[in-house]
């Protein structure tokens, strides 16, 4: 095996082994390059929280759908509010001070994250600066009561009216026009 | 810490030098001096332990007590720097040669070189050249030790031990199995490097004959203690028996012929018929 | 008499303890010391690349071989399972975090156990074997700078290496079945990789677990073939005890890391 050959070999390794870096980090991982460790500069904002649900450190922070930032820290504050510090792209430095933030999911099972909801002001939030208006986090479990709980209040008053028509007309099938005919409380 | 010496002292010295391996006890109080420029020779029945003298020697094994002296220096009461450099002074050529198998025959004898000089490649190239010269294989250079016979990777093996020129060379069974041509052959160099270089040697073997014919000086090792010590000629007279069945190879004598055994009866099931 | 009977079994448990747990303290402290010494040795750097060579060049078709097939593998019994759901959206994230949290640097550690560790130990068994470590040792050079050494670091580094090359492969290897063969979105393929792997957590965490497999892996390799009987059953006994040693050294501290790193 001479000398020439082994070297070329062991950096073909080296080359091979670089290059499957490079596909793990930009492909599998996502990194781009003004993300954290090429990171431009980034600055930082806080808002509070009643409730901030499932919501974790490096959760995104959103425009628009467009990601701009993560979640750096969540702290319980005196009020025993959440203290949430987004951590913003330096690239981004135009929002308005009254911007809203609130906390969505991304999908039916997916994570929290916060989205920004810019605002109208003149004034830019800057490094520091408070968001005011938050909505909390709301849990899929209440969304779900909300919607039953209404609904079946919904299909009582239907089904009293409903007795009340067909006395009157029985020609009229039942297109009285309600648009939550639910069957719930069968 | 490393002490020098004269020129007539001793180049090795064991003083009362007991070694066990595990729980056989090996050497029951070894005593010997080798004098400098002279060839010994240490000899004994197999499996006395003689190389294991030449490793003790050689600091690759510690008595458990006694003192093992070379140079002047106790080789036990070496650090590891201090041993490294003691050993660059001696040579030690093994029963079976130990060629380095992923280098080549001129790799091979240029190994210490590299590792302890800091001489141009020009320089160990000529070094090297006349080692391998000396011991006849110079037109070897390039062959790797699987492609050698056994008499040629042992005279390599040589070319390796003197190419630091070293103060003591020790050879461990060099005539073991050998044909007669290689025989001869070895024997002409241990004598000529012995005589050119200014050597002391010490062969560790049990070929009396050949011995003998190179000898200045000859140890005999028997169950663990020198049992005669003298030149060639005063060992042949030598009237212990021990000492006669080995130098003459009688079959049977102080090491009997027998391996211990019940007696015939119980194993041939003689009984006794009157 | 039972009670006799019974005392006498426990001497010799306690005796067996006694020999066999010191004799492996004793054993683990030699090699700690052992590995100590090879670390600190100086050697020139044209043997590191040569055995950079012996052991990672010549592991890499094994690695690459295996990384598709485990690509593969992973991609249709994902699928299999997650379509049940309508959810093999997520067959991209499915084999994006369990290759390059786990699968990439265990099995790559395993089978450079098996190959590249074996390799070493019988090479440096053999070598004491034939007495070249001893004939190096008496020319005063210290093979464990020297022969070991080199070697050392070879497999700490060439372990990373190796593990990056399987992780890549494995990855596309699953991408290829799934989507260019099980007609999984591409799209939702790669998006919801990218969206759950951090590069941070998941692939450096990995690489960091490959550096300590091929730490682990590599001195057991090159002790067990330093210190083994220098006859060909003890080269045998030697390579076998490398191959079993590191692999459960490796699944060990693979737990161990799992749960340091990926435990909330």
């Amino acid at each position: 095996m001479k000398q020439g050959r082994v070297d070329l070999l062991v950096g073909f390794l080296m080359l091979l082994a670089a290059l499957a870096l490079i596909f793990l980090a930009l492909k599998v991982s996502g990194l781009a390059f003004n993300q954290e460790i090429f990171g431009g500069g980034t600055y930082d904002v806080t808002a509070s929280f009643t409730s901030i649900g499932d919501l974790k450190i490096r959760a995104p922070v959103r425009v628009a759908g467009v990601q701009i930032g993560q979640v750096t820290h969540i702290v319980l504050d005196k009020n025993y509010n959440a203290d949430i510090t987004l951590n913003i792209n330096q690239n981004i430095n135009n929002l308005p001070a009254d911007t809203s933030a609130s906390i969505l999911q991304s999908s039916l099972l997916g994570d929290n994250y916060v989205s920004l909801s810019p605002g109208y002001s003149d004034q830019v939030l800057k490094n520091h600066s408070v968001i005011v208006t938050t909505y909390a986090a709301t849990s899929l479990e209440s969304l779900i009561s909300t919607f039953m709980g209404s609904s079946s209040n919904n299909s009582n008053k239907n089904s009293n009216s409903q007795g009340n028509n067909n006395s009157g007309n029985s020609s009229n099938s039942g297109d009285s026009g309600n648009p939550a005919n639910l069957k719930l409380g069968a | 810490m490393k002490s020098e010496l004269n020129a007539e002292d001793p180049v090795v010295v064991l003083k009362d030098v007991v070694f066990s391996r595990g729980e056989k006890l090996i050497f029951k109080g070894i005593n010997l001096s080798i004098q400098p420029g002279k060839i010994t020779a240490i000899m004994g029945p197999s499996g006395t332990g003689k190389t294991t003298l030449l490793q003790l020697m050689g600091g690759l094994l510690t008595p458990s007590s006694g003192e093992v002296k070379v140079l002047g220096n106790t080789v036990a009461d070496l650090s590891r720097g201090d041993l490294f450099s003691l050993r660059q002074r001696m040579g030690l050529l093994f029963q079976s040669g130990a060629l380095f198998t992923d280098m080549t025959v001129f790799e091979n004898v240029a190994f210490a070189l590299r590792e302890h000089t800091q001489l141009p490649e020009s320089m160990i190239r000529d070094i090297v050249l006349m080692k391998l010269q000396a011991v006849g294989l110079r037109g070897a250079r390039n062959l790797y030790p699987s492609e050698l016979s056994g008499g040629m990777a042992r005279r390599v093996a040589l070319a390796r031990a003197v190419a630091l020129d070293p103060e003591i060379l020790m050879y461990d069974e060099p005539f073991t199995g050998q044909d007669p041509i290689s025989m001869g052959v070895l024997i002409k160099l241990i004598k000529t490097l012995n005589q050119a270089m200014g050597l002391t040697s010490i062969i560790v073997s049990h070929d009396v004959h050949e011995v003998c014919s190179i000898a200045d000086d000859v140890f005999i090792l028997s169950d663990g203690l020198i049992i005669a010590h003298g030149t060639p000629e005063e060992i042949l007279k030598d009237p212990d028996p021990k000492t006669r069945q080995f130098m003459l190879g009688e079959p049977d004598g102080p090491v009997a012929f027998d391996y211990p055994a019940p007696d015939l009866y119980f194993d041939f099931d003689l009984k006794d018929k009157t | 008499m039972l009670l006799k009977i019974f005392i006498k079994i426990l001497e010799s448990w306690g005796r067996y303890f006694r020999i066999n747990f010191l004799g492996f303290c004793q054993d683990f402290g030699a090699s700690g010391v052992f590995v100590l010494r090879t670390i600190f040795g100086l050697f020139g750097f044209r043997y590191l690349i040569n055995q950079i060579y012996a052991v990672g060049v010549l592991s890499l078709i094994i690695i690459a071989v295996s990384g598709l097939f485990i690509g593969f593998v992973l991609g249709l019994q994902g699928f299999y399972t997650l379509s049940r759901f309508g959810a093999d959206q997520f067959l991209g994230q499915l084999l994006a975090l369990s290759i390059t949290r786990e699968l990439g640097p265990v099995v790559t550690a395993l089978l450079f156990a098996g190959r590249a560790g074996s390799a070493l130990t019988s090479e440096i068994g053999l070598m004491k074997t034939t007495e070249q470590l001893s004939s190096m040792s008496m020319m005063g050079v210290d093979p464990l700078r020297r022969v070991i050494a080199p070697r050392f670091w070879a497999g700490v580094i060439s372990m990373p290496l190796l593990t990056l090359i399987f992780s890549a492969v494995a990855i596309l290897g699953g991408y290829f079945v799934t989507v260019h063969w099980l007609g999984v979105n591409a799209g939702s393929f790669w998006s919801n990789m990218q969206a759950s792997v951090n590069f941070r957590d998941d692939v450096l965490n990995g690489l960091i677990k490959s550096l300590v497999f091929g730490f682990v892996v590599t001195w057991i390799s090159v002790y067990q073939g330093y210190t083994c009987h220098p006859t060909s059953q003890g080269i045998a006994i030697a390579t076998t005890k490398t191959v079993v040693y590191s692999s459960l050294a490796i699944l060990g501290l693979d737990f161990f890391l799992t749960a340091l790193m990926f435990g909330k």
